[in-house]
């Protein structure tokens, strides 16, 4: 597979170099120059919101690292979590002194640091809470869904923890807010092909040419059926029943949706996309507010989409409406 | 067991870690990125740059536990910081660990793991690796003898599970195809066992 880089050891430092130099306030800061943050700091008196996880997902996670947002995030190397001494740095400088939100996506790597980092900080007297991003149905039944992974649905948990630290909430709200985020999101992917790891000598996954994958995870894990390609709107019918099955039992009547690219999947495709599955919920009665469609959580140059979800109340809905901004995702009143 | 001897076992695993690297981002690449391997060797390269302190085998294994931490974030390198830095702090103060000792501190390691991973028993992890040579030197008094009984209990844990589905993290998605294969954490502990007893037997 063809990369433009220049050593693979270096993908993940030059890259970030890159976008901090591109967007600068963004920083990077930390002993090996592994943690995001935002240029002014954390507003002293608001919840700090720390996140972190593996590179090779851009925007996710550091690329989300703006007022509104995440004010820091700890960066691993590619599809590895962030080793525990960036976790700990992250947490630190997110500490504005009214207690600290780790928000992650629930990957073994990143629980177990972070929880290391909970014990440490709280050892010291710091406040911290933790909420994990579950949002991706096809990688556990709905019976298991503690043990399901987050993808692309954990950006509307970073916006809704993220506005309801900046309107001045205190930890338990900040944390409600994104466990409410959680709760209501649901994502649901298609692979149509492959992405390497720099340095790998093959693919992380082998997908036939004519061949798709309902239900792929953001590295490639197994999903619900693998078969010949299909029509955009055949998939985008059978992705939004799958999520309209799984909707939470008080869902109203209004969704955000993201319909996302893996990276190498064209805007033209993901309107493709969108097209059909906006229709189709506004068929069933359901008001699409503030859609999203464009690469917002990615695996390098895997082919293909996801579509997330998220059912509105009043809360989310006001919370996803308030002022954000970071490289990737701006949002004005 | 003292200092000194962790350094020789890690410098001859450093020895055997271009095969090992090799073998088992194979082996991972089966369930997945096919990159334990190489996440394995920057963990040894980080061990062996520790700094330990060869009058305190607690302090040293705190020491290799932070070297773990600092050089990974997965899955695997916390579990292997969780288990070193569970038996450095039972034995921290002490110059040396005596063969009787080792299930013990062992067992200490499993339970740190288990309570951090949240694997349980039965998972098909590297947990059932640590428990089973738990189990297997409760009854030694020479290192020779512990040595050996530690490696057929790795060897035999990997055959004893081959045929079960791996129940957690990320290869559980694999569901019962990972029943041929091996998990990439056990089968990293009977071969950096077979890398010490390698080098042990040249000696």
């Amino acid at each position: 597979m063809k990369k433009l880089i220049n050593y693979p050891a270096n993908y993940v430092d030059e890259s970030l170099e890159g976008l901090t130099r591109a967007h600068p306030d963004l920083v990077l800061d930390g002993k090996d120059r592994r943690v995001v943050r935002r240029k002014d700091g954390t507003r002293k008196g608001k919840v700090g919101i720390v996140s972190g996880g593996g590179s090779g997902h851009l925007p996710l996670f550091c690329g989300y690292v703006g007022q509104g947002l995440i004010d820091t995030c700890a960066v691993g190397n590619v599809f590895e979590g962030p080793a525990l001494h960036a976790c700990l740095e992250a947490a630190r400088m997110a500490d504005g002194g009214a207690g600290i939100l780790q928000l992650i996506g629930n990957y073994g790597g990143e629980r177990m640091n972070f929880a290391s980092v909970r014990e440490t900080l709280q050892d010291e007297g710091a406040e911290v809470e933790t909420v994990l991003g579950t949002d991706d149905i096809a990688s556990a039944s709905a019976e298991e869904s503690r043990k399901r992974r987050g993808v692309a649905g954990l950006i509307f948990a970073y916006k809704a923890a993220g506005a309801r630290a900046e309107e001045g909430g205190n930890l338990s709200d900040v944390r409600d807010a994104a466990a409410k985020a959680v709760a209501r999101t649901r994502t649901i992917g298609v692979g149509l092909g492959a992405c390497q790891i720099p340095g790998a000598d093959r693919p992380s996954f082998v997908l036939a040419d004519d061949e798709i994958e309902m239900g792929m995870g953001i590295h490639g894990e197994p999903g619900i059926w693998r078969d010949k390609l299909k029509p955009a709107d055949v998939i985008a019918a059978e992705m939004i029943e799958r999520l309209l099955a799984e909707r939470p039992a008080d869902a109203g009547d209004k969704v955000a949706m993201l319909v996302n690219s893996l990276g190498a999947t064209p805007l033209d495709e993901l309107f493709i996309l969108h097209r059909r599955a906006a229709s189709l919920l506004e068929q069933q009665g359901f008001q699409v507010i503030r859609p999203l469609v464009g690469p917002y959580v990615t695996s390098m140059e895997m082919a293909g989409a996801s579509i997330t979800l998220s059912f509105l109340d009043d809360e989310l809905e006001q919370l996803y409406a308030a002022p954000a901004h970071c490289p990737f995702w701006s949002v004005q009143r | 067991m003292k200092p000194a001897s962790l350094k020789t076992a890690i410098q001859d695993v450093a020895k055997a870690m271009p095969v090992i690297e090799r073998d088992l981002n194979a082996a991972d690449a089966k369930l997945g990125d096919g990159d334990t391997g190489g996440m394995l060797a920057r963990v040894v390269l980080g061990l062996q740059a520790a700094e330990l302190d060869e009058a305190d085998l607690g302090a040293s294994l705190i020491a290799l536990s932070r070297a773990a931490n600092e050089a990974t974030g997965s899955s695997l390198g916390n579990l292997m910081a969780t288990a070193l830095g569970a038996i450095g702090r039972k034995v921290r103060g002490q110059a040396e660990l005596r063969p009787d000792q080792l299930s013990e501190v062992l067992g200490i390691a499993r339970d740190a793991m288990l309570e951090r991973g949240g694997a349980d028993l039965g998972d098909k992890t590297v947990i059932d690796s640590i428990d089973a040579i738990a189990r297997a030197v409760s009854d030694g008094n020479v290192w020779a003898a512990i040595r050996s009984a530690a490696h057929n209990a790795a060897a035999d844990t990997l055959m004893a599970f081959r045929g079960k589905p791996i129940r957690t993290g990320r290869a559980r998605m694999f569901g019962d195809a990972t029943r041929d294969l091996d998990d990439p954490g056990m089968l990293a502990v009977s071969m950096l066992l077979d890398a010490i007893i390698h080098e042990e037997s040249k000696v």
